[in-house]
Formats: C-alpha cells, sequence, structure tokens
C-alpha cells in the first residue's frame, strides 16, 4: 500500500489513528507494531515472515550482545548477526547480480539465478537492524533495547517501505514515552500534505513527459528534448523521494516520533559534495558512521582516503541496486568528489554562480546513468545530450513547441519548488492559516488526481 | 466566540479535511454516483470518488439494455448484421436516398449526384456504369480456436479481420493532401512521428468512438476558433477519411455497443463526405506482456473490436486495413522491442505504417491523380 494510495489515505490510516487515540499509552507501541505488520502485510503477504524472522534474530542476538563482555564471544556474535542480516539481503537482492557475474567470467552456467522477489523495504529495514547491532557493539547505544521497542523502530510503518534510515537513538525516547495530541496531528497532517503533492502534484505528473521521452526511443529524440527528459527525470526521482520522506516525517509527527529529515534542497548545491550533503541524508548519515568511519574516514593518508570514498561510493550505488550501471552511477560521484576535493573544489565555493551551473548540468547526466540500465540506450542517450544523434532525429521543432507548451509551467513549479523558497514558506507559515488552506487545496487536489487517474482501471488508460 | 475560531484556526486542516471528507460522502450517496464504483472495488475506494471520476458512458445506457456480444446467440447476431447490411445497401444506391440527404455544407462546389458519369473528380466509382450495382467486398477471416472469455466487455471472435481484398495502387504521399487521418493517441503518434506532412489529422489521445464527432479539439484554420470533427466534416471536403480508434473503449459498453457507434459514426462520415473512401484501420494490438496480464486491455477484446468494426465495410466507399500486419508477431501481439510501454510505437516505426497505407490505396479511375511529387 502506498501513502499516495485512496485505500491508505481514507482507509487504513483513520481507521488505524482512531484504534491508536483509544489505546491506552503502555500498549501504543504494540498498537503501532501490529498496525505496522498489517500495513506490511497487505503489501507483502508472505515476505512478512521475513521481516518478523529477521527481527526476532536481531533483537536476541542485540540483547544478548549488550550483556556479553567476553571480547571473542562479543565478536562472534556481531559477526554472526552481520553475517545474517547481509546475508538475507544479500540472498534476495545480490544474488542474481553475483551469478551472472560469475557465469559471464566462467563461460558456464555454474551458478543458477535465483529469480526471488525483492521484499519490500528490505534495503532499509536491514540497515535500521544493522544500525542497531553496531551501536549495541560498540556500546554507543548503552541503555537496553527491548523486544516490543525494537520491533516497533523497524516495523512502524511511516519509515518501513521507503522511508529514512532512522536510528534508533533519535527515537529511543519517544518509544518510551510520547503523547498523542490534536495538534501533533494537525502538524504532522500539514508536512503529510505538502508530501503528498510533492508526489502527486509534481513527481507523477512530471513523469509523464519523461515516459514520453522513454516512449519515443532515444535514438530518435533531438537534443533540447533529450535534456529536457533528464531533467524531467531529475525532478520526477527528486519530488517523488522527497514526497515519501515529508509523509513519513508527517506521519511519524502524527504520533509523536521526529522522523529525521531526508532531503535539504539538494538541487541548490554548488558541488556534488554539498549534493551528498542534502540529498537522502540518512542515507550518506549511514555510510559515513558504520563504513566511511570505521574504514578512516579523512584521517589517513591520500590513497587511502581515495580507497575509503572509492568503496563507500561503490557500495552507495550498489544499494540503490543490483546492476553495473548503479555501481558506476556511484563510482562516477567518487570520481567527482575526489577531483573537487583535489583540484577545482575551492573555485565552486569560491564563484557560486560556476557551482550552480556546474551541479545543475551534471546532475540531469548523473540520473541517466542511474536510470538506464542498458548501456547501448545510455550511449545513445549521453550522446543526444551532447548532440550527437544515432538515429533519425523524428522529434521536430513543432513537437517540441508542444511540449514547452503543454509541460513549461510544470517544469518552472518543479524548478521554484527545488529551491529553498517552500522551506522557507513552511517554516514562516506554517502556523498560519493561509498556508492551511493551500495545504487543503494540496489535499484534495491530490485525492482528485488519485481518483481519476488510478481508480478506474478502464479510465486509468488514456491512451 | 473568539475561543471558538481560535480553536478552528489551531486545528484547521484536520477539521476542514474531515468536514470535506464526509460531506463528499454522504453527497456521493445521496447523488446515488457511487453506484458506478464498481462493488467489488468499493471497499477500496472512498464513497466520494465516483464525484471525481470522468462520467462513464453507461449513464445513458441502462444495465439491463446493455447488449453483450456473448448475449446475442448466433442468429441474433446475423440479424442485427443483416439489418446493417441493408442499410449500407441504400446508402451504396446511387440514386436512393443519399441525394436526398444532401449535404449540410454550404461551400461545397456542385455535387449533385447524377446518374450520368462526370468528367469531374468527384463522382464515385459506382457512377461509371449507373445500371450495375457494385459488388461488395467483405474482409476475409484467418480463423484460430475461441478460448472461454469471462467478461462483460468482450467474447472471443475466434477469428482475425485481414485487410479488404480489392485491387489497391501503390501511392505517394501526395495521395495524402486530401485526406485526413481521426484517431486517438496511436494517430498522435502518426503525426508526430511518420514524417508524413501535408495531410490533416485531427488526433487526439483519449478520444473514443462515442466523443469522437463531438469533442471540440480541433482548431479551425479559418476561424481559429475550437471545433469539432462534425464541424470539420460538414465545412470541408476529404477525399479519404482514415480512422483507427478503439483502445480507449476496450473496457466501457462491450462489442455491440461499440460496434453501433461505430456504424452510426461511419454513416455520419458518409453522409457528410459521400464522395470519400472510408478506411478502418485495425485497432492496433497490445505487447505480449499486457495481454498476459490485463483482463481488459488485451488482445483478444481488440480481435473481437476488430472483428466488430471490420464487419462494417463493404470494400466499396468503407475498406478494412489490418495495420496490424506491421507490427504483429506470430502470436498477434504487438512487437515487444516496437514499444516501450506495451501500447504505443517507438517514434521509428510509424514510417512503416504509412507505408503500408501507401501500399494499400484505393484511387479512383475516374480521378486523375497526379503522380508527381
Amino acid at each position: 500500500m502506498l501513502f499516495s494510495s485512496l485505500e491508505f489515505l481514507f482507509r487504513f490510516l483513520p481507521i488505524f489513528l482512531v484504534i491508536y487515540k483509544f489505546t491506552p499509552q503502555k500498549f501504543k507501541n504494540l498498537v503501532l507494531l501490529i498496525g505496522s505488520v498489517a500495513f506490511y502485510a497487505l503489501g507483502e503477504p508472505v515476505y512478512v515472515f521475513l521481516i518478523l524472522a529477521s527481527i526476532l534474530v536481531n533483537f536476541f542476538g542485540a540483547y544478548r550482545l549488550h550483556d556479553l563482555d567476553d571480547s571473542i564471544r562479543r565478536k562472534g556474535l556481531f559477526f554472526f548477526l552481520m553475517f545474517a542480516d547481509l546475508g538475507v539481503l544479500f540472498v534476495f537482492k545480490y544474488f542474481d547480480f553475483f551469478a551472472q557475474i560469475v557465469n559471464s567470467i566462467t563461460g558456464r552456467g555454474w551458478v543458477p539465478q535465483l529469480q526471488l522477489t525483492l521484499p519490500l523495504g528490505i534495503s532499509f529495514y536491514t540497515f535500521q537492524m544493522i544500525s542497531v547491532v553496531v551501536d549495541i557493539y560498540t556500546r554507543k547505544l548503552e541503555k537496553r533495547v527491548y523486544l516490543i521497542e525494537f520491533a516497533t523502530y523497524i516495523c512502524m510503518f511511516p519509515q518501513l517501505i521507503a522511508g529514512p534510515i532512522v536510528q534508533y537513538q533519535e527515537v529511543a525516547c519517544e518509544l518510551r514515552r510520547r503523547t498523542f495530541s490534536l495538534a501533533q496531528v494537525e502538524r504532522g497532517l500539514c508536512l503529510f500534505t505538502l508530501g503528498l503533492g510533492s508526489k502527486v502534484l509534481l513527481a507523477n505528473k512530471i513523469s509523464i513527459f519523461w515516459n514520453q521521452v522513454q516512449g519515443i526511443g532515444f535514438a530518435n529524440l533531438s537534443t533540447p528534448v533529450a535534456w529536457l527528459g533528464a531533467l524531467a527525470f531529475s525532478f520526477q526521482i527528486y519530488f517523488d523521494f522527497w514526497g515519501y520522506s515529508l509523509m513519513a516525517m508527517g506521519l511519524g509527527a502524527m504520533m509523536g516520533f521526529s522522523i529525521p529529515q531526508n532531503f535539504d534542497a539538494p538541487y541548490i548545491s554548488k558541488s556534488m559534495t554539498e549534493f551528498w550533503r542534502r540529498w537522502h541524508m540518512t542515507l550518506g548519515r549511514f555510510f559515513r558512521e558504520y563504513v566511511y568511519i570505521p574504514l578512516g574516514g579523512n584521517r589517513v593518508g591520500v590513497w587511502k582516503w581515495m580507497r575509503n570514498i572509492v568503496i563507500v561510493w561503490a557500495l552507495t550505488g550498489l544499494w540503490h541496486g543490483a546492476s553495473w550501471n548503479f555501481v558506476l552511477w556511484g563510482l562516477g560521484f567518487a570520481i567527482f568528489l575526489i577531483l573537487e576535493k583535489f583540484i577545482y573544489g575551492k573555485y565552486l565555493n569560491r564563484y557560486p554562480i560556476l557551482g550552480h551551473i556546474y551541479v545543475c548540468v551534471l546532475i540531469p547526466v548523473t540520473w541517466m546513468v542511474f536510470e538506464i540500465g542498458d548501456f547501448g540506450q545510455l550511449l545513445i542517450y549521453l550522446k543526444q545530450l551532447i548532440g550527437i544523434h544515432t538515429g533519425e532525429v523524428l522529434v521536430k521543432s513543432a513537437q517540441l513547441f508542444r511540449y514547452l507548451k503543454q509541460f513549461g509551467w510544470l517544469f518552472a513549479i518543479c524548478a521554484l519548488c527545488s529551491t529553498y523558497l517552500p522551506i522557507r514558506l513552511y517554516k514562516k507559515g506554517k502556523k498560519t492559516l493561509v498556508f492551511k488552506l493551500v495545504c487543503l487545496a494540496i489535499f484534495w487536489l491530490s485525492v482528485y488526481e488519485l481518483a481519476t487517474s488510478s481508480n478506474n482501471p478502464f479510465l486509468y488508460f488514456r491512451f | 466566540m473568539r475561543n471558538f475560531m481560535k480553536w478552528i484556526k489551531k486545528y484547521f486542516l484536520f477539521l476542514s479535511i474531515m468536514v470535506l471528507w464526509i460531506a463528499l460522502s454522504v453527497s456521493t450517496v445521496i447523488a446515488g454516483k457511487d453506484r458506478q464504483i464498481f462493488s467489488n472495488e468499493r471497499w477500496k475506494n472512498p464513497l466520494f470518488v465516483a464525484w471525481f471520476e470522468e462520467d462513464l458512458l453507461d449513464d445513458s445506457v441502462d444495465d439491463d439494455d446493455k447488449i453483450v456480444a456473448s448475449d446475442l446467440t448466433e442468429e441474433e447476431q446475423s440479424a442485427l448484421l443483416a439489418e446493417i447490411e441493408e442499410q449500407m445497401e441504400e446508402d451504396a444506391d446511387p440514386d436512393s436516398a443519399q441525394t436526398q440527404e444532401a449535404q449540410q455544407g454550404e461551400n461545397e462546389p456542385a455535387q449533385v449526384q447524377e446518374s450520368e458519369p462526370q468528367t469531374t473528380s468527384t463522382s464515385a466509382i459506382e457512377q461509371q456504369q449507373p445500371v450495375e450495382k457494385p459488388k461488395k467486398v467483405k474482409p476475409k477471416y484467418v480463423k484460430y480456436k475461441k478460448t472461454q472469455v469471462d467478461s462483460p466487455w468482450y467474447s472471443d471472435p475466434g477469428k482475425i479481420p485481414l485487410t479488404t481484398k480489392i485491387k489497391y495502387s501503390k501511392v505517394k504521399n501526395s495521395y495524402f493532401k486530401d485526406a485526413v487521418f481521426i484517431g486517438d493517441s496511436r494517430t498522435v503518434g502518426l503525426r508526430d512521428y511518420s514524417g508524413l506532412e501535408h495531410t490533416t489529422y485531427f488526433a487526439k489521445t483519449g478520444l473514443t468512438i462515442y466523443n469522437m464527432l463531438d469533442e471540440p479539439f480541433i482548431t479551425d484554420p479559418v476561424t481559429n476558433n475550437k471545433v469539432t470533427i462534425s464541424y470539420m466534416m460538414q465545412h470541408n471536403t476529404y477525399q479519404k477519411i482514415y480512422l483507427c480508434i478503439g483502445i480507449n473503449e476496450l473496457g466501457t459498453g462491450g462489442t455491440e455497443r461499440f460496434q453501433q457507434e461505430y456504424w452510426k459514426v461511419l454513416k455520419k462520415l458518409r453522409k457528410w463526405q459521400p464522395d470519400a473512401i472510408i478506411y478502418v484501420q485495425s485497432i492496433l494490438p497490445v505487447s505480449a506482456s499486457q495481454n498476459a496480464t490485463d483482463a481488459v486491455i488485451n488482445n483478444t477484446n481488440i480481435r473481437d473490436k476488430n472483428v466488430a468494426i471490420a464487419q462494417l465495410t463493404d470494400g466499396i466507399h468503407i475498406i478494412y486495413l489490418n495495420i496490424n500486419e506491421v507490427f504483429e508477431d506470430e502470436n498477434h501481439n504487438l512487437r515487444q522491442e516496437y514499444t516501450f510501454d506495451n501500447v504505443h510505437l517507438y517514434a521509428q516505426y510509424y514510417s512503416q505504417w504509412i507505408d503500408y497505407l501507401k501500399k494499400h490505396a484505393v484511387v479512383k479511375k475516374s480521378t486523375k491523380e497526379k503522380t508527381d511529387d
């Protein structure tokens, strides 16, 4: 079930909130846990048992780890838990990729492909489980963790499927004790509505353009349309993900949890280094704390630092998908980061306009590497961007003008919303009536969009 | 009172959403619109969704009146067809109702239908020999094994209609100068990517046989107003009309209703443009993956509709063109590599559509079609 669906908005959420309101304080976590498991099971009826099993294994392991003092035993248990968590992730997400690699190296089909479907949210909840286990092992998390709280932390539906990667310490106090008031609901609803609008009114709508570009065939695009397509996808992925994170924050806020921020206007960055401090911040935080810093971070020599960067970014790319183009995407950023550090980073900071142009031109290109899985097609597209046409250009200028007329306003709004403006407006106006009226409008417009595009399967397909 | 207003302002968003939700749901029930939501979807959809949806066509047709192809027996089906054939006979007769149903448009030059053969280019083929009635040519079919289909929208026709077998000429792009292409988003693709310019396109995404004639989406080059296809048909002359429509109607109305509506449209077009050749193009199929997973938008449904509209053609004024030949694979699905979204062609393949049309063009004997450029 998506947050941006009518079933969630008008069935699941109201029913859950009503039950949650009337649950006594000491059972609130349990109710949230059950509700979240139900939420997960609706979308993933089979693998719900996988997540429950992982939670139990990790909990009992972590519980034991907390008490264990013997350093060898601790290490052993720690590595066992890491192996279990990463192993499960590997099997479901990366095994077939690994099989492909081995088979193509050996030239034989020794390793069979498992063709397993990816369990919902596994990349996110696995990382959350790992973060807890590591923190207990390093004794950063000193307080004992209890089962219901741990399970609730992993499962809670605001962040279960695609939410920010929350650290246990961020919500530990709230898991113990929190309030539930109408003021919270109001505040959470504001955030949630903004996220909903971001996904439904911006991301979904601009994805129509990107789909049209894909439907033409990359070899027959014209260069302006290719750039518009890359720009459209850049907006799509941003507003989709940011919208979802905002909805997660809003839902968490309704129940009294402070779910961390995941995006901080990344498209106004002046360098790739800055971009990754503003994009998917909780993922960057995870890799920094659990991979980069343990490897030595930047307190090592130049070569080791570069090695650290390459490892972290290869893993970041790989986390996004089990395919070579994701690894390439990640490594591309590693290269940019290294170049920025040693060669031109200071110019980007000294001349902001240079930095902005640098980011605005290169980020859409990196998104194309991310999105286009087939290397042949990717090369065709990249060539289109610099004006080299592989096929006959079938998109004439009349068509370009038609696109601009149809989507121009949407691009403009997306560009505007990529700046700090919406964040500033929110901070200043979130308690005012005007702002709430805007949220109300966004809410019902989104509902309208969802209703007209997805409910009647016959009307949805407007060919 | 002041406190109450403050309270409202404090919780405004929550309260307003609640109030509007309840109000919309109540009004949906009162207006009786909730019946339109299919009952097995109702638990998923909040009550008021029906307000936001476009009006389903079946507003005008009671559920009981809806005839579905599978409801009719073979006898009834052939009776209906016979009725349609009679109609077509009447229309084909040069001395009959056609002359009485004179053109509505005022700026038509003398288009009086006389029995003597004329040397002007507007006489129809059959007026060469006014005594001899032209022979109707119905499309042939390729039969295959029918499957049981449990759907209110279609049944398996067990056959595929082929292009009408008459004598075609090979033409060049100039042939389309006085042609008009009417259709849905596939025809939009034709307009945008086929490279055929210097012709007329009345194409719109989402166009259906039901709203085709009355949807005001065309900019009249004369007045710059937004006009409908029926307007353009009554104020302009076209010698060839290419129709390609039907994919948006797969889930509304059933095959019988679709065929009736299509016939009504064909009749009107014949009335407004009696000299034009109407090419009924097959509804393009969807790809194998779409076909396998969709209960409504699949190729059996499309075939059912294609058979229905092929039956409306006569090989004289109304020709059936099986465009699908160009784009389908051995299993009569749209080739997967020709499409990105399983429904529309990649831009580069639209020119093949035009090539097919250029090989299957009807050229009137009395017309001296210039074969230059």
